[in-house]
C-alpha cells in the first residue's frame, strides 16, 4: 500500500515540466519576436533615411541647375539687346551651372545615366548655340536663332533636368513602396505570430486547467481514501478496544472465578484441616501454617492482578463503587490523595459506557501521580437526562495542552470518540490540570 | 438448642462445599440450601425462610448486594453475612446499606464464619478484623493528609459508648436499659453523635464503628 503510494507520489511531475517547458518557450519566443521586429523597424527605417538623402543628394543639383539655366536663359535674351555685361554674367552662370551639374552623386543606373548624359549634352549645344549666337553680333539675326535655336534648346534642357527629378521622384517612391511592403510584411508576420503565441498561450492555459483538474481529482480521491481508511483504522481500534476489555474480563474472571476461588475453597478447607488435627501435633500444625500463609499470599497476588486487569466492583457493585475504590487504592499506593464527588447514578449505565468512564478516571489518575506532582485530586461525576460528565482535577503543576501529546490522552480521546464523547483538557503551567470527558447517554 | 438454618449463596462450588463441611462439623448450625447465584438465593430465601444467609458479594445474573438488598426488603431484619474477596469500604458501605449486617473476608472465611453467622443471628454485626484494619489505615492517611482533626475527639465518653453499642446492633432500648440511661436521652446522644461525625444513616455509622476498630 504504502510501496505503490511512493511510486505515485508526484503523478503530475512530467506534465508540470512540460508546462514550465512550454510557457519558458513562449516567454523565449515572444522575446525573439519583439526584438526581430525591433531590429527590422531599425533597419527600415535606416533604409527610408538613406533612400531619402539619396534623392535630395541626386534632386538638389538638378533644381539648382533648373533654377540656373532660368537666370541662363533671362541673361542671354538681354545679351541680345545688351550684350558685354550680360554674357559675361552668362558665362558665369553657366560655368556654376555646370559646376552644379558635376556635383550630381556617381551614376548608379543605366537610364539616369542616359538621362544625365542628355542633360548635360543638351547643355553643351545650349552653349555652344548661345556662342554662335554671341557671334552674330546682329540683332535680328541674334534673335531669330535665339528663338529659333537657343530657347527651344533651353526648353528641352529644362525638361531634361524635369526627367531627371521625375526619374528620382520615382525611385524614392519605388523605395517608399517597398518599405511600406516590408512594413505589411512585418506587420503581417507580428500579426501570425500573435495568433500563434495566443494559441499557444491558450493551450498551455487550457493543459494547465486539466492538470491542476486532474491533481484535484487525484487529490479529492486520495482524500476519500484517507478518510476511509481513517474511519477503517477507527473501527479497527474500537474493535480492538473492545477486544481488549473482553480479553481483560475474560481473563480477570478467570483469575478470579477459578484460580481466587479455588485457592479461597482451599484456606477452607485447609482451616478445617488445622481444626479437626490434633492440637498436639506441633509439627504438622506448623507445616498447615506454612501452606496457609502461601495460600494467601497466592489469593492476594492473584486478586491484585484480577482487579488490575478488570475492577470486579464494576460488574460487583456498579461504576461509582469502582472509582471510589480506584481512588482509595491511588490514595494507598502514592501521595496523591484522591477524592471522589459521585451520586449514587441513577439506573445502571451501559456496559461500555462504564468500561470507558473507569478506564478514563484509572488513565486521568495514572497521570496525576506520574506527571502532576499533585498533592490532591478531585474526580467528580455529574448525570441528567441526557449525558454524564466526569472531570478529574489536580492541583498539579499543569501543562501546557496544545504542546503535550501521549500522556494517554489520545487513548482517552479514542474511548470517547467511539461513544460520541468528548474530552476537553483545562490546563496552563503551574495552574493544575482539569479533563473533562462528557459522554451522550443515547 | 436446635441449630442455626444457614443458606449458603455463592457461584462456586468448591467454596461453596468447603463452607459446607465447615459448618457441618458444627452441631450449632445446619445448611439447609445452597443457591448459584442471587436470584435463585432470593428464591431460596423466600421459600426455606433460613435463619442467616450467608452470600457471596460477586455472582452471577444477580449480585450478592442486589441479592441482599431484596431479601433485606422482603424482611427486614434478615441476618446476611456477606462474603468476599474485598476489603474496601466500596464493598464494605455497599453492604451494609444492602441491609447485611456481617462482612467476612474469604481468606479467614474458615476462622470466622462461626462467630459471624452467631453475631448476625443476633442481630448484632461482625466483620473480619482485616476489614477494619484496611479501613482505619485508609482514614488515618486520609486525615493525616488533610490536616483535618479527628471528628472521634469531639466525642464525649458517653457519646462513644452509645456509638459502639448502636453498631454492634443493639436498638435504643436495649442500649438504654444496658446504660441504666432513658431512651429518650439515648436517642439524643445518638443524634448529636451522628451530626459531629457527619454521618447519614447506619450503614455508614457502622463503617465508622468498623473503621475505628469499635467492632469487628
Amino acid at each position: 500500500m504504502l510501496q505503490t503510494d511512493r511510486t505515485n507520489d508526484h503523478p503530475g511531475r512530467g506534465a508540470r515540466l512540460f508546462l514550465g517547458i512550454a510557457f519558458g518557450s513562449l516567454v523565449v519566443i515572444v522575446l525573439a519576436a519583439g526584438w526581430n521586429a525591433l531590429t527590422t523597424l531599425g533597419e527600415m527605417h535606416v533604409r527610408e533615411e538613406s533612400a531619402r538623402l539619396d534623392f535630395l543628394s541626386r534632386t538638389e543639383p538638378i533644381v539648382k541647375v533648373r533654377s540656373k539655366l532660368t537666370v541662363y536663359g533671362n541673361l542671354i535674351q538681354e545679351s541680345v539687346s545688351a550684350e558685354g555685361v550680360a554674357s559675361s554674367q552668362a558665362k558665369e552662370i553657366f560655368d556654376q551651372l555646370q559646376t552644379e551639374l558635376g556635383r550630381y552623386p556617381p551614376l548608379r543606373k543605366p537610364d539616369e545615366r542616359t538621362l544625365v548624359e542628355r542633360l548635360q549634352m543638351l547643355l553643351t549645344e545650349q552653349d555652344r548655340d548661345y556662342r554662335a549666337m554671341i557671334g552674330l553680333r546682329d540683332s535680328p539675326r541674334m534673335k531669330l536663332l535665339l528663338d529659333s535655336q537657343v530657347v527651344p534648346g533651353q526648353r528641352r534642357a529644362f525638361a531634361a533636368a524635369e526627367e531627371i527629378v521625375s526619374w528620382n521622384t520615382g525611385r524614392l517612391r519605388a523605395a517608399d513602396s517597398e518599405l511600406l511592403s516590408s512594413f505589411n510584411q512585418l506587420r503581417n508576420h507580428m500579426k501570425r505570430l500573435l495568433f500563434l503565441l495566443l494559441g499557444a498561450a491558450l493551450a498551455i492555459a487550457l493543459s494547465g486547467m486539466v492538470l491542476i483538474a486532474s491533481q484535484q481529482g487525484e487529490i479529492r480521491k486520495r482524500y476519500a481514501e484517507l478518510a476511509k481508511n481513517h474511519e477503517a483504522q477507527a473501527d479497527l481500534s474500537a474493535r480492538l478496544m473492545n477486544a481488549q476489555e473482553q480479553e481483560r474480563l475474560s481473563i480477570s474472571r478467570e483469575l478470579h472465578d477459578e484460580v481466587g476461588q479455588s485457592l479461597g475453597a482451599l484456606l477452607v478447607e485447609l482451616g478445617r484441616l488445622t481444626s479437626i488435627l490434633p492440637e498436639k501435633n506441633a509439627g504438622i500444625q506448623e507445616a498447615l501454617r506454612k501452606i496457609r500463609a502461601s495460600a494467601e499470599s497466592s489469593v492476594t497476588s492473584v486478586r491484585n492482578m484480577a482487579l488490575l486487569l478488570r475492577p470486579s466492583m464494576l460488574d460487583d457493585l456498579g461504576l461509582v463503587a469502582a472509582i471510589e475504590w480506584q481512588a482509595r487504592e491511588v490514595s494507598r499506593r502514592t501521595d496523591v490523595e484522591v477524592e471522589v464527588d459521585a451520586p449514587e447514578l441513577s439506573g445502571e449505565l451501559r456496559e461500555d459506557v462504564k468500561v470507558c468512564l473507569y478506564r478514563l478516571v484509572q488513565e486521568a489518575l495514572n497521570n496525576v501521580t506520574r506527571h502532576s506532582g499533585a498533592r490532591h485530586a478531585w474526580v467528580t461525576l455529574r448525570q441528567d437526562q441526557s449525558k454524564i460528565g466526569l472531570t478529574v482535577r489536580d492541583d498539579g503543576k499543569g501543562f501546557d495542552p496544545d504542546r503535550s501529546r501521549g500522556l494517554g490522552l489520545v487513548g482517552m480521546r479514542e474511548r470517547l470518540r467511539l461513544l460520541h464523547g468528548l474530552l476537553r483538557i483545562e490546563s496552563s503551567p503551574g495552574a493544575g490540570t482539569s479533563i473533562v470527558a462528557t459522554l451522550p447517554l443515547a | 438448642m436446635t441449630p442455626i438454618r444457614v443458606l449458603l449463596a455463592d457461584d462456586h462450588k468448591l467454596m461453596r462445599s468447603g463452607l459446607r463441611l465447615l459448618l457441618q462439623q458444627s452441631p450449632d448450625f445446619t445448611v439447609v440450601g445452597e443457591a448459584d447465584d442471587g436470584r435463585e438465593a432470593v428464591e431460596l430465601f423466600n421459600s426455606l425462610q433460613p435463619d442467616v444467609v450467608v452470600m457471596d458479594v460477586g455472582m452471577p445474573r444477580l449480585n450478592g448486594v442486589e441479592a441482599a438488598a431484596q431479601i433485606a426488603n422482603a424482611k427486614p431484619g434478615a441476618a446476611i453475612v456477606m462474603l468476599s474477596m474485598h476489603s474496601d469500604e466500596s464493598y464494605v458501605l455497599r453492604a451494609l446499606r444492602a441491609g447485611a449486617r456481617g462482612y467476612l473476608l474469604k481468606d479467614s472465611a474458615e476462622a470466622d464464619l462461626g462467630r459471624a453467622i452467631l453475631a448476625v443471628k443476633e442481630g448484632k454485626s461482625f466483620f473480619s478484623p482485616a476489614v477494619s484494619k484496611v479501613l482505619l489505615e485508609d482514614y488515618i492517611r486520609k486525615l493525616a493528609r488533610s490536616g483535618a482533626e479527628d471528628s472521634f475527639d469531639l466525642l464525649s465518653t458517653r457519646e462513644r459508648e452509645i456509638l459502639q453499642l448502636v453498631a454492634e446492633g443493639n436498638s435504643s432500648k436495649e442500649v438504654a436499659n444496658l446504660l441504666n440511661l432513658s431512651v429518650h436521652t439515648v436517642e439524643t446522644h445518638r443524634s448529636n453523635l451522628m451530626q459531629k461525625l457527619h454521618l447519614r444513616g447506619m450503614p455508614e455509622l457502622i463503617l465508622y464503628a468498623v473503621r475505628k476498630g469499635l467492632i469487628s
